[in-house]
């Protein structure tokens, strides 16, 4: 399944941030996620998807988040499967 | 009351991320996405975590505040006299404190053929590592050492 607008983050030049993403803990097998930049200017990296199985079977997707623009800049998440 | 009044009296939670200097370098308020599509049953929540170096404070801020965004959001909220406090409280991860190393004046950090990298630590504490290129710092401070490259 793909998602769109999930969780409404800010981040200032220069700065990564490490989000994590979960779909009620279930696993939906291999998940890309991107960071979908909310004001113009908004120039954002992602990199170092990872996807853990925690102790207790849930499953949870991750991803760094750069700011490599020069503003400070608003994101949602937005990703979905690969089939 | 008028409506501006009532907005401005509630509250609204904010994640705030903090680096090692104490300063709002990113924020974050929960969405949900709820897929309307009939069998995508579950729910996508999202969050973020502190990296090395920062450190990820939930605050209560009028909801006046939480709904601005970029950067007059993160100025805004600099400026709560709650957000300063919950910061000056709180330890970031680059704040920790290092005991006696603070007496040392650098820091040499190895990259994995054990050469030095340059890096140089210019804390009393509470300072920052400056790396050379194509080298990484990962988590905390696990080799500290003080004096000449063996």
């Amino acid at each position: 399944m793909a998602f769109n607008n999930v969780g409404f983050f800010t981040i200032a030049p220069g700065q990564r941030q490490r989000i994590f993403v979960t779909f009620g803990g279930a696993d939906h097998g291999a998940q890309a996620i991107h960071a979908q930049p909310l004001n113009p200017g908004g120039f954002l990296q992602v990199n170092d998807q990872a996807k853990v199985l925690n102790n207790d079977g849930t499953f949870t997707y991750w991803v760094n988040v750069t700011n490599i623009g020069s503003v400070t800049t608003n994101y949602s998440v937005q990703g979905g499967g690969y089939v | 009351m008028s409506a501006s009044k009532d907005a401005a009296s509630k509250a609204a939670k904010v994640s705030i991320v903090v680096d090692s200097s104490g300063r709002i370098t990113g924020a974050f308020k929960s969405t949900e996405y709820r897929p309307s599509k009939e069998g995508d049953e579950h729910v996508v929540t999202a969050g973020l975590t502190a990296v090395p170096g920062q450190s990820v404070l939930e605050v209560e801020v009028p909801a006046t505040v939480a709904d601005l965004n970029g950067s007059e959001l993160l100025s805004r909220l600099a400026e709560q006299v709650s957000v300063k406090a919950l910061i000056a409280s709180s330890p970031t991860a680059g704040q920790a404190d290092f005991g006696s190393s603070q007496a040392l004046g650098s820091v040499v950090l190895f990259d994995g053929s054990r050469q030095a990298t340059e890096g140089v630590w210019a804390g009393q504490g509470h300072g920052a590592v400056a790396l050379s290129p194509n080298s990484r710092h990962v988590g905390g401070f696990g080799v500290v050492t003080a004096g000449s490259v063996p």
